[in-house]
């Protein structure tokens, strides 16, 4: 009976450390995104896999760059800091180009222009960004959202690990109001008819493809691969496919 | 007369988690037959999303099992070393095993998560590139191995301080009568001190798979696609937390509920009366 029970531990920890596999071929490309954020990418619940604008402009951009690539889902603040260090070589995951993350990481050329927006109750009286000042803000810690919202005066802003819990509090009253990217606004007040957008978009920001600092060959086959997917209009597809319902 | 004094004390005590002689009179396996019971309900009477999240979630919840399952025997075997390191009379191994107690134990096991997974393999390039060795240069951090190697330090060191407090419990005269026997030290440890030891410390060992259980919810963090992570993509991709939360935190109230059970009835197995 003991045995048997060192048997079964010893047959569980080479279970547990030789079924997740070896680290694998260093020929491909590792991207990485953040599959919690649709329509850009998010994880097809039926099947599985990443899907996604993000997840079929990049496919597109690996067939015209001659690379094959593998999606690795992360999530946000990890998958940041992965790019800085060098732990993914690619990272696509809606981020927009800011100054301060231009400092750890290089971008390839922009390849979507969003904006971020409010979402209240359909009862609430703000109307535009001005009446935010008093309120409660929720918005992802270390999103653009987060930047616009901090950088107003008299707001209350309320980070969340992720967007989906900032819209659980605004459905439970607990915030006032949210502020995320157009699109993932667009998919909750879809979903939620006593959620609404106010106001017009606050900003513009135009979404990169990220790499760690020194990839210069990597990014110059991207961009070139960029470029001839949005010559072709794969762009203007994706956009009808994902984002126009 | 033996018959009857037997008799009455588990009468008594069947209400009492720990009374039960068997695990047909224990009455906490209703609640976890109770909380399976309204997941199966949830599914059948509201497939979506209910029924959706299950099926969805399916390899999360293998991949949770599995790096608790591991994680869980490898900090037994290092805190058995780190507790005997600690009641070391050499001053280095006593040293060393200080050190490693109050360090792990001193820092947030989601930030050792992150330093593991990220800071890692930054040192081992470093060491690949000083000692020219190729494979290490190009080292990538497997998620799942990270984070069992990441969770095992990290309750490893809990776990040393649980064995040391059971080997110190056993009265110091089993091991000068295991001594006065002829036995050496290692024999004496090896067959007397350790087999009672294990005794006492059964109750906080299980108390430590349950927690583990729950703080595997954090590989997450780091590329691990368990039950916690996969409840965030299907929230993210239909749009609604709260259903989403609920079957996951049911789903790990089963996983935890039964593995409750399972300490108990091992612990009752293995006590004997004083």
């Amino acid at each position: 009976m003991k045995r048997l029970i060192w048997l079964i531990m010893a047959a569980v920890i080479v279970a547990g450390l030789l079924l997740p596999g070896c680290s694998g071929d260093t020929d491909i490309i590792r991207v990485a995104t953040d599959a919690t954020w649709p329509p850009f990418e998010y994880v097809d619940t039926e099947t599985g896999e990443i899907v996604g604008f993000d997840i079929d402009l990049f496919n597109a951009i690996a067939e015209k760059a001659g690379i094959e690539v593998e999606f690795i889902n992360v999530e946000w603040d990890p998958l940041l800091a992965g790019v800085a260090q060098g732990t993914y070589d690619v990272a696509i995951s809606s981020i927009t180009i800011k100054a301060d993350r231009l400092e750890q990481m290089d971008f390839s050329d922009p390849y979507y222009v969003a904006g971020q927006i409010i979402v209240a109750k359909t009862d609430t009286t703000i109307t535009g960004a001005s009446g935010l000042a008093g309120k409660t803000v929720g918005v992802q810690t270390g999103t653009t959202g987060d930047d616009e919202v901090s950088a107003m005066s008299g707001v209350n802003v309320t980070g969340y690990d992720e967007i989906g819990m900032a819209f659980v509090a605004l459905l439970n009253g607990q915030i006032d109001a949210v502020v995320c990217d157009t699109p993932v606004a667009s998919g909750y007040v879809s979903k939620y008819d006593t959620l609404k957008t106010v106001g017009e978009v606050l900003t513009t920001e135009e979404y990169g493809i990220a790499m760690p600092k020194g990839s210069d060959e990597l990014m110059s086959k991207i961009n070139a691969a960029l470029a001839e997917v949005k010559a072709d209009g794969i762009i203007d597809e994706l956009v009808q496919k994902w984002l126009v319902d | 007369m033996e018959e009857k004094q037997k008799n009455t004390p588990d009468r008594e005590l069947s209400f009492v988690t720990g009374g039960e002689v068997n695990i047909r009179q224990d009455p906490w396996w209703w609640l976890v037959a109770v909380v399976i019971a309204i997941v199966v309900l949830l599914v059948m009477l509201q497939p979506v999303p209910f029924r959706e999240i299950v099926v969805f979630a399916r390899d999360g919840i293998l991949v949770t099992i599995l790096v608790t399952l591991t994680s869980y025997f490898l900090m037994l075997i290092l805190g058995l070393f780190g507790g005997l390191g600690r009641l070391s009379k050499n001053k280095l191994v006593f040293g060393i095993s200080s050190l490693y107690v109050e360090i792990i134990r001193g820092v947030p096991l989601l930030v050792q998560l992150i330093g593991w997974y990220f800071a890692s393999p930054v040192v081992i390039q470093k060491i690949g590139l000083w000692l020219n060795f190729e494979p290490l240069v190009t080292y990538r951090a497997n998620p799942i191995i990270t984070a069992i190697v990441a969770i095992t330090v990290c309750y490893g060191a809990y776990m040393s301080e649980i064995v040391r407090s059971g080997i110190q419990s056993i009265p110091r005269g089993q091991m000068e009568a295991a001594r006065s026997l002829g036995m050496s030290h290692f024999q004496a440890m090896r067959y007397v001190v350790l087999p009672q030891a294990f005794r006492v410390i059964l109750p906080p060992m299980g108390n430590e798979f349950i927690a583990l259980l729950k703080d595997s919810s954090l590989v997450s963090v780091v590329a691990v696609a368990d039950l916690t992570r996969r409840g965030r993509e299907f929230m993210s991709a239909h749009f609604n937390p709260i259903e989403t939360w609920l079957m996951v935190a049911l789903l790990y109230l089963i996983l935890t509920l039964v593995a409750a059970r399972v300490v108990s009835y091992i612990e009752k197995r293995s006590r004997y009366d004083r």
